[in-house]
């Protein structure tokens, strides 16, 4: 069995754990259906397409543009090829700068490139500071759901888990926990040396970093310490401050229900500032980017805006959790996703099928990605099972030379016999093969 | 237009006073420290601050006022997490969301935003925006600055909303009267 059909079956026969993901997934998508409607969603998401699709369309020069602006504030600007060129990057750059330890705001892309473990084995000490990353960071997990990572742990548990690692005394009140959380979390914000934070937009015209929040984490990251390292996708590019209107409306409204967020940050380096870091870098990150933006099939994936709509929709999902996909991205956008960044494509070449292609995530895309379209031509892609690659294989083999095709049908009958599944004389009724038919016809 | 944003920022957890009209907003801020039972308090650059530091004066804490002098980062990080609550000015509402704009100026806008358990906005003279997107078309180009909805709040635990995550528990907007 496969892992992810393994992870599959371990998950169907969660009953909390379905109930704990169905729960979530409802009421986040009832919140978020009742704010979408306030919007014209099908001409506000055509904007938000739009402007997304510029940001792929005109990819390097937004970037230079980017690069011109965020540099003349005081910021320094990294590329990187790849998941490890990003990680080694940010470790080089805390390293160099003497920051040992520090604070990391929620980051799907740090998930990406295995920035946490990065860190850890460079001696780094970073603490995951949004409440659901910290959980699970104390509980060594992976993020369940792109933006709401503790989704698969009951209160009940999170109570333990902090009784445990904290050693404090057990409580399951939400409330509780959190302030438990924040006191800890607080003191590790003032001695903290650097901030580490994703990034959700790039302004190109002004070089601001655009980092939507709810816990007020991400600012403090990027005020605090003084250094501040972002790390984002080289798509996330728009081009002018106005851009953000329509995209910060569609991504609120679609990730938690919201309005808005209680925080937006639009952040630049001001080295000057005592609120500011004295060191702002900001880390890209290609990883199979700029390649996908190059395929005609799948570049529309890199649209994406990570607001975990599709996920909360996804009748897969929503029995399954994130976990089973064992992919960094789970749900629709992860099926795809995980198919497209890395080293090589179709690393994760099950997941496209963990879909019944009833098209709920395309509904609510706030960019209107086709994503079921895009799952089936990644099905079309994937290798097939190897059963059928050696089957395959041997046709074409056996069918080469008339003598191979004797021999291989001579074979075929004695293993078919021999397994039972071919009773003797079965085969041609008139007791000749089809190959001594054959011949016999030619000879006539 | 502020009718909506209060109605926006109550939807959202935040706190709403009308300041009185002539009124000496420093004088109200007083009061309503002193009812809260706060001692300490770190106060924001913001043109309409020198008046409300002048009020506070002897009567509460001003651990920093940022109007006044500067602070290295260090120090000013202490002294905005000891405080029991922070003042500042904002550079904007906007009705829809029922947003406050905070620029970071070098005035530590955003520690004083982010750091103490209360948040006190004095907004009754700030320009009224729209929406973000008419506050986007003019916003600095030079500033990093926020967009602040209500205090900061998590539902990390099974959906359940929580106020006061790592900034603010309470933010109190003295707005114009409506």
């Amino acid at each position: 069995m496969s892992l992810v059909r393994r992870n599959i079956k371990r998950a169907l026969d969660d009953r909390k754990l379905g109930r704990a993901v169905l729960n979530s997934c409802l009421l986040s998508t009832e919140k978020r259906d009742r704010l979408i409607s306030e919007l014209d969603f099908q001409s506000t998401r055509a904007a938000a397409r739009l402007i997304r699709q510029r940001s792929l369309d005109e990819n390097r020069p937004l970037l230079e543009r980017f690069k011109e602006s965020f540099e003349k504030a005081g910021g320094r600007l990294h590329y990187a090829l790849t998941a490890e060129a990003a990680c080694r990057i940010v470790v080089d750059i805390l390293l160099k700068a003497g920051a040992l330890q520090g604070v990391k705001a929620k980051s799907m892309v740090t998930e990406e490139i295995g920035l946490g473990q990065a860190l850890h084995r460079a001696g780094i000490d970073a603490v995951e500071s949004d409440l659901g990353e910290y959980i699970i960071q104390l509980a060594g997990e992976r993020p369940s759901h792109i933006t709401a990572p503790a989704l698969h742990r009951s209160k009940e548990s999170i109570g333990r888990l902090f009784a445990d690692r904290l050693k404090i005394p057990y409580t399951d009140d939400p409330q509780q926990l959190t302030e438990i959380a924040r006191s800890v979390l607080r003191r590790r914000y003032i001695d903290a040396e650097f901030g580490v934070s994703g990034a959700n937009f790039l302004v190109a015209e002004t070089g601001h970093v655009v980092v939507v929040e709810n816990e007020g984490n991400g600012r403090l990251g990027a005020s605090l310490p003084r250094i501040f390292v972002a790390v984002t996708g080289i798509e996330k590019v728009v081009g002018g401050l106005s851009d953000l209107a329509p995209l910060l409306a569609l991504l609120a409204r679609s990730a938690t229900g919201q309005r808005a967020t209680a925080y937006v940050n639009a952040l630049l380096p001001a080295p000057d500032v005592s609120d500011a870091p004295d060191e702002f870098h900001l880390v890209l990150v290609d990883n199979g980017r700029r390649r996908t933006m190059a395929d005609p099939d799948f570049a529309e994936m890199l649209l994406c805006i990570r607001c975990g709509a599709c996920l909360n929709v996804c009748p897969v999902y929503r029995s399954v959790g994130g976990h089973a996909y064992g992919s960094v991205y789970p749900g629709p956008m992860g099926a795809v996703l995980s198919n497209l960044l890395g080293p090589r494509m179709m690393m994760h070449h099950e997941l496209p099928f963990l879909s019944t292609l009833c098209g709920a995530c395309k509904e609510v895309c706030p960019v209107d990605m086709d994503l079921p379209g895009m799952l089936l031509k990644l099905r079309e892609r994937a290798p097939k099972p190897a059963i059928d690659r050696v089957a395959a294989a041997g046709w074409g083999w056996a069918m080469a030379t008339p003598a191979r095709m004797e021999l291989a049908g001579r074979t075929v009958r004695t293993i078919g016999r021999a397994i039972g599944a071919m009773p003797a004389g079965s085969t041609v009724k008139t007791g000749m093969s089809f190959r001594g038919l054959s011949r016999e016809a030619s000879d006539k | 237009m502020t009718g909506l944003f209060r109605q926006r920022w109550l939807e959202s957890a935040g706190e709403y006073v009308e300041a009185a009209p002539e009124g000496d907003v420093g004088r109200e801020l007083l009061a309503f420290l002193q009812a809260e039972g706060i001692k300490s308090v770190v106060i924001g650059g913001s043109p309409l601050m020198p008046i409300v530091g002048e009020r506070l004066a002897g009567e509460v804490e001003i651990l920093a006022d940022f109007g006044r002098a500067g602070y290295e980062r260090e120090t000013a990080k202490l002294l905005c997490s000891r405080a029991e609550a922070g003042i500042s000015g904002v550079d904007a509402l906007i009705s829809e969301t029922g947003a406050l704009v905070v620029s970071s100026t070098g005035r530590a806008g955003f520690m004083i935003s982010s750091l103490p358990p209360l948040h006190l906005v004095v907004a009754h003279e700030a320009p009224v925006f729209r929406s973000q997107e008419d506050f986007l078309a003019v916003a600095p180009t030079d500033l990093s600055f926020s967009f602040i909805t209500g205090p900061s709040r998590t539902a990390d635990i099974e959906k359940r909303l929580v106020l006061g995550a790592h900034g603010p528990k309470r933010v109190v907007v003295w707005g114009p009267e409506i």
